[in-house]
């Protein structure tokens, strides 16, 4: 169990903001919360039924964040956040039904054998469908205390007072999918149910109705572009068609924010996401979507959230007046390649969801706004390979170059490895550490270089080289590599014959040469030479660089052949020799790269 | 008897179609029919009538029962299968696809120990030692299975790249003691030469020894450690070990970072370059291309050691076997391919 404060457990214990006006020292809260985040982080690691939106623990803690929103106008007590916090921890665990549900009881049985529901797998629809009954029916045996397996981990403690306020947290969290629980909690002859309870540990009184309600409401704020974890996967999976749509929904949505304002209305703003190649169309399909997906739904929900309001004969005050709308002049466009599928399936909403949509609001209009204005078509549509790359999230991948050599740099005066100078040392080799950036660069290299055939790939720089594995996997081209110091016979032996990139019988096809930074240009030069000496075209070298630092011009631009940039730095300045360096000229002292390496002392250890 | 992993297969369809490759993202994804074409192309490789045996151990699904007969059912009955499966809904999911009918279970707990023989209603269960290729894996566990058809597979991939010192250019050799030899980079001299920038320089090799580096970091792909190997971080030594780590890392989604210049040329220093990485308690996997007297990786081990890291495996993809690495506790270590007696290797000073 994670009891470090920086947890997330404990971070959603802060997050509650708890007051310790109801608790006893039986009953800690930080210490129920804590069990039951670990178990659902248990439950949620490796998740099943990935084709559906992300239910797990950073969902609950999002819906926990959307509810303390609503602190302002509610002023919950502590016990109700305490059972709002464990309800939305628990809520959506049936949804790991084939994770859990054929786990070993001690007595060597399974859970579902004890619970008596089908034995998993089931079918994912299935599980979608049955996930409030699976999860009911396993909470119910921790609240009865009849556990008997190791894992899923327990959710709280064994004391009466843990299981009493387990078993409020499961009422609340197991009317979120409308259903049987929801209809109890409206009828008034459910006393289980009754409004205005006092709360077991004395303080004030709470609102499982309430609260239901309110989960319900979060829940359904939650629908956000971060729930998506592998937009590509959309057209590959069994979907329902209706599924698709709340993915889709959720992809376009970029944030759903809640204000109360002065008067005690919920202002709920939804912060649209547009593709950044997209038409007119399109972006009219997308807001029709989430008119519907999104702003109808919130609306809806906040009107269940007032039945059940008028159950627990709350407060007037606390009616949920609210009109969810889009955000005014908060569009954030992203990069997003929009497939064929995908504008039928925004195009083709009408024949499943069949209702009127009122005209966008009104925001400026991007570049490409104006270009579909100009009645250009800019949507890129692609045929639907059997694994395609959908959506991806490489566009910005210059953006987040740019910002991560800024960290990784020091300003100075420095003398390189290979005799030239430079006023700013960028830490190139750190990048093979940036996962995503390693990923995002074979993705752009591999988009801007679509519809070549590769015969060889060739990379530059110790740097590239997990770029260039990433390439030559996906274009199946042979891979070879170079080092910035390599020049023909320049490290006699053996060095020459391990480390000479083999620029000899390259067949048809194009060559990429992918370097790790490129000043001047000198081992470019040297590499486009040697493949046109061997007979190769210009037009058929595709020469990037993930860093170029544009201050310096090239030796050589040879025609013909393409030069892209992944991340272009202006403000680096580079000389080939100390001649050149100003600063050397001006004899000033400088730093050997060297000088910055960290260093080993020379003392013997084991492992 | 050829080993045939549905894992590996799905990796590498992964891999030719995107550029994001991970072993979750394969187990998740698969049970298509594409994947059983996949595997039905893998098995139609092989002899009717021949034995072999079908690894579904990794994944906890395996797509729709009736998919699987179509495309594996008429395959299956013409050969002698054993089918690998861990304890779950698998073999039910084989047995609705009624393809244990005369093919053998073994079936393997969440830690890849052997279980069984359970009784099955009409299914063969295997009681004796498995055999793959021509090794028995006589203790019966899912890591020693793996750890043999590594050893196979890896000796197919690097011998034509084995290369004797007779055979290369004479720039290259020089003849002491009345045999040739290559001089290496250290100033050392050795009989044979294994050539690896040729060898990952085809996308298939490297996936394949990527692939088994990967099987042995995740401990076999067992359940119980398949979400969490044990290890953080992983470091490669050198340029080619660069080659192999950045492979492993797309295969793992393992952080991978570079740490070379620290040797065995003396005008290098016991210096790495910089990493922009803090090491402090970071599990960290070493991977190392070649090794020959194991100082590559005790360099390593010392420069990790010194910034407070702890080193959780060292995987050497090939290793001469001149002398081990003094620095490493043995248990820690795990060569994929050693040189064959018959060989001969030699390594001297000059």
């Amino acid at each position: 169990m994670s009891t470090d404060q920086h947890s997330p457990s404990a971070e959603l214990t802060a997050a509650l903001r708890l007051r310790h006006e109801s608790f006893t020292v039986e009953v800690n809260p930080a210490l129920q919360l804590a069990l039951a985040y670990d178990a659902a982080a248990e439950i949620w690691s490796g998740v099943d039924a990935w084709i559906y939106t992300e239910h797990g623990t950073e969902h609950s803690l999002r819906v926990v964040q959307h509810f303390m929103a609503l602190n302002t106008k509610y002023e919950w007590s502590d016990y109700e956040k305490v059972v709002f916090a464990l309800a939305a921890l628990v809520h959506d665990i049936g949804m790991q039904y084939n994770k859990w549900g054929g786990a070993q009881t001690d007595d060597e049985r399974r859970i579902c054998d004890v619970l008596n529901t089908a034995p998993p797998p089931l079918d994912w629809n299935e599980v979608r469908k049955q996930h409030v009954v699976h999860g009911e029916a396993l909470a119910k045996l921790e609240v009865d205390g009849k556990r008997s397996w190791k894992l899923p981990k327990a959710f709280c403690t064994t004391t009466e007072g843990a299981r009493t306020l387990f078993y409020h947290a499961c009422l609340v969290a197991f009317a979120h999918g409308g259903g049987s629980q929801w209809d109890d909690f409206k009828d008034e002859s459910k006393g289980d149910y009754a409004s205005d309870r006092p709360c077991p540990f004395g303080g004030r009184d709470y609102s499982l109705r309430s609260l239901a309600g309110v989960l319900r409401f979060c829940d359904e704020l939650d629908g956000r572009y971060v729930r998506i974890k592998q937009p590509d996967e959309l057209f590959r999976s069994d979907l329902p068609r209706d599924s698709k749509l709340h993915w889709l929904a959720c992809l376009y949505t970029e944030a759903v924010t809640t204000e109360v304002t002065k008067e005690g209305v919920v202002d709920v703003q939804v912060r649209v996401r547009l593709p950044r190649e997209r038409t007119d169309q399109v972006e009219r399909d997308i807001y029709k979507l989430l008119n519907r997906m999104r702003i109808k739904r919130i609306n809806d929900t906040g009107k269940l959230v007032d039945e059940m309001f008028n159950a627990a004969r709350a407060k007037p005050t606390w009616q949920l007046v609210t009109g969810a709308r889009f955000a005014p002049n908060k569009v954030t466009t992203f990069p997003h390649t929009l497939t064929k599928e995908i504008a039928e399936l925004l195009r083709d909403q009408d024949n499943i969801l069949d209702e009127k949509s009122p005209a966008p609001p009104r925001h400026s209009k991007g570049k490409s706004g104006r270009r579909a204005a100009a009645g250009r078509d800019s949507i890129e549509v692609q045929p639907f390979a059997a694994l395609p790359n959908l959506v991806t999230d490489d566009s910005d991948v210059q953006k987040r170059m740019v910002d991560w050599v800024r960290l990784n740099q020091q300003p100075g005066h420095f003398s390189l490895v290979r005799g030239a100078c430079t006023d700013v040392l960028i830490y190139v080799r750190g990048v093979v550490a940036q996962t995503d950036l390693v990923r995002d660069m074979a993705s752009w290299i591999l988009r801007r270089t679509r519809g070549r055939q590769f015969a060889k790939v060739i990379g530059v720089g110790t740097s590239a080289l997990p770029v260039v594995v990433r390439v030559a996997f996906a274009s199946g081209a042979p891979m070879t590599y170079m080092s910035h110091l390599m020049q023909e016979d320049s490290r006699p032996g053996l060095h020459s014959l391990g480390e000479m990139a083999d620029f000899d019988g390259i067949g048809g096809g194009s060559v990429l040469v992918v370097d790790s930074l490129v000043a001047r240009g000198r081992t470019a030069d040297y590499v486009v030479r040697q493949l046109m000496d061997r007979g190769m075209p210009p037009n058929r070298i595709v020469y990037v660089s993930l860093i170029r630092l544009t201050s310096a011009k090239l030796l050589r631009k040879v025609r013909g052949v393409s030069y892209l940039s992944v991340c272009d730095v202006p403000d680096v300045h580079f000389w080939s020799d100390k001649k050149t360096c100003p600063s050397c000229r001006k004899k000033l002292e400088f730093t050997d790269e060297r000088a910055n390496w960290p260093t080993s002392r020379q003392q013997r250890t084991t492992c | 008897m050829p080993l045939i992993e549905p894992l590996r297969l799905k990796l590498g369809q992964l891999a030719r179609s995107t550029s994001q490759l991970t072993v979750s993202l394969a187990q998740q994804n698969f049970g298509s029919p594409d994947d059983y074409k996949g595997i039905a192309a893998a098995i139609a490789q092989t002899r009717r009538g021949s034995e072999l045996i079908l690894d579904f151990t990794p994944f906890e699904r395996i797509g729709k029962p009736q998919n699987i007969q179509r495309l594996l059912g008429e395959l299956v009955g013409n050969r002698r299968v054993t089918f690998l499966a861990t304890v779950g809904s698998v073999p039910s999911l084989l047995k609705d696809a009624g393809l244990l009918l005369g093919s053998g279970l073994v079936l393997f707990n969440e830690h890849g120990e052997r279980v069984g023989p359970t009784k099955r209603n009409g299914d063969r269960v295997i009681t004796n030692a498995l055999v793959v290729g021509d090794q028995r894996a006589s203790a019966g566990s899912l890591q020693e299975l793996h750890r043999l058809d590594a050893a196979r597979r890896i000796a197919d991939l690097a011998r034509p790249y084995v290369l004797q010192a007779s055979q290369l250019d004479p720039r290259y050799r020089e003849r002491a003691s009345g045999r040739w030899f290559i001089r290496l980079p250290n100033g050392m001299l050795a009989t044979h030469w294994i050539d690896t920038k040729r060898l990952f320089a085809s996308p298939a090799s490297l996936f394949e020894v990527s692939y088994e580096v990967a099987r042995h970091l995740f401990n076999s792909f067992c359940r119980a450690g398949a979400n969490s190997p044990d290890c953080d971080l992983i470091v490669a030594t050198s340029n080619n070990s660069l080659v192999v780590a950045g492979a492993v890392h797309a295969i793992t989604g393992i952080q991978l970072c570079v740490i070379d210049k620290i040797g065995p040329v003396p005008s290098q220093h016991l210096t790495a370059m910089n990493t922009s990485l803090d090491f402090r308690d970071r599990r960290v996997a070493m991977i190392v291309e070649v090794s020959s007297t194991g100082s590559e990786i005790d360099r390593t081990i010392q420069f990790l050691d010194n910034q407070k890291a702890r080193i959780a495996r060292v995987v050497c993809c090939f290793a001469w076997n001149a002398a081990q690495p003094r620095l490493c506790k043995p248990e820690l270590l795990t060569h994929l391919w050693e040189p064959p007696q018959r060989l001969g290797y030699v390594y001297r000073s000059a």
